[in-house]
């Protein structure tokens, strides 16, 4: 690293400090020089619960974005590390958890990087419960069960609504007719 | 039983002066005793010929259909069996009555002429008889020895003879007989 190159970096810390220190300056003046006036006591109610509303809001989006949220860096952090990884000198600034805005324009903390899988301890997989051993059940006697079928009612099913007449041979070659054609059973 | 339209009176007719006996329709007869007449079925029972006899039958057939208006097949039982009956007796062969078991008539002749022993001399003459008023043939067999006679096909003749021979009444072998195709 050239002595110009760390010239140039820091003058360019010293600006983001002087400037830092300006806007806490103004902050603190502006805030000291107001005069209070007394809010009415429904509008610090109503603040009030604008805030708590805002606040569980961002809590909740916070839950739900960190579920959705991929752990992997999108291309441009990507473009933008390699572009300061080319630096020799890294310079960070640990102003607490980054914060990123979503979607929605809410503003969301980042979770802390946990450790390396390496460090991490191993985790104790819990054994499973071991299975309560039931004894046996004795088979429930058999006890024979009547199937019960519907009994045909007392009236007839059938019920003949006409005879074929016994014809009577009405004359006497039928009679005959009929004397003849029989044979002896088989 | 009289039946309306048969006048036995006139049916022969004597004619002395020229000795012959003539039926109504014009056939000639003789007049013959049962003592002469048996032993020439006995004849014919014992050579198997009963053709003269189940003849006479046959006239006697005609003469019961002669006049019958409508024919004997298309007149009722009652008309047919009647006149049957009338000449039957009117030749001296005894009193005909038919019974119907079931499907099967039963012919029994009282106070036959003994002929033969079984009355398979009147069973030719009723046979005949019989077939001359339906046009067709028709067999008596003898059940029993009490001239009783069963009217069936000529085919089964046989098979019910026998039976009879072996001592079954009418009854049991009109069990045995069922209508053809049945």
């Amino acid at each position: 690293m050239t002595a110009a190159r760390v010239a140039k970096l820091e003058e360019l810390l010293g600006r983001v400090q002087k400037n830092r220190r300006a806007v806490a300056e103004v902050a603190l003046g502006g805030a000291a020089k107001m005069t209070p006036v007394p809010a009415p006591a429904a509008a610090r109610e109503a603040a009030a619960e604008k805030a708590e509303a805002e606040k569980a809001e961002a809590i909740d989006a916070a839950a739900v974005d960190a579920r959705v949220r991929a752990p992997r860096p999108t291309p441009m952090e990507m473009a933008l590390e390699t572009a300061e990884s080319s630096m020799d000198v890294e310079i960070t600034v640990d102003d607490g958890p980054e914060s990123t805005i979503d979607a929605d324009g809410e503003t969301l903390e980042d979770s802390i990087p946990t450790a390396p899988v390496e460090t991490r301890a191993p985790v104790v997989e819990e054994k499973p419960a071991p299975a309560r051993i039931v004894p046996p059940r004795e088979p429930e006697p058999v006890a024979p069960r009547a199937i019960e079928v519907a009994a045909p009612k007392a009236a007839a099913v059938a019920r003949v609504v006409s005879r074929a007449p016994a014809l009577e041979p009405a004359t006497f070659g039928e009679l005959i007719d009929r004397t003849l054609a029989l044979r002896p059973k088989r | 039983m009289a039946i309306a339209g048969f006048d036995p009176g006139g049916f022969f007719e004597f004619d002395l002066a020229r000795g012959a006996v003539r039926m109504r329709g014009g056939e000639r007869v003789l007049v013959l005793s049962d003592a002469v007449l048996a032993p020439l079925v006995m004849a014919a029972v014992q050579s198997g010929d009963l053709t003269a006899v189940r003849k006479l039958g046959k006239q006697l057939g005609e003469a019961a259909a002669a006049g019958l208006s409508p024919s004997a097949p298309s007149s009722t039982p009652e008309v047919v069996l009647g006149r049957a009956a009338d000449v039957l007796s009117l030749f001296g062969w005894g009193r005909l009555r038919v019974e119907r078991w079931g499907d099967a008539l039963v012919a029994r002749v009282s106070d036959p002429p003994a002929l033969d022993s079984d009355h398979l001399g009147v069973a030719a003459l009723l046979g005949g008889m019989f077939s001359a008023l339906v046009d067709r043939d028709v067999a008596c067999v003898p059940v029993g020895s009490d001239g009783t006679f069963l009217l069936v096909d000529p085919s089964i003749a046989q098979q019910i003879w026998k039976w009879s021979r072996a001592g079954d009444d009418v009854g049991a072998i009109v069990s045995r007989l069922a209508a053809e195709g049945a």
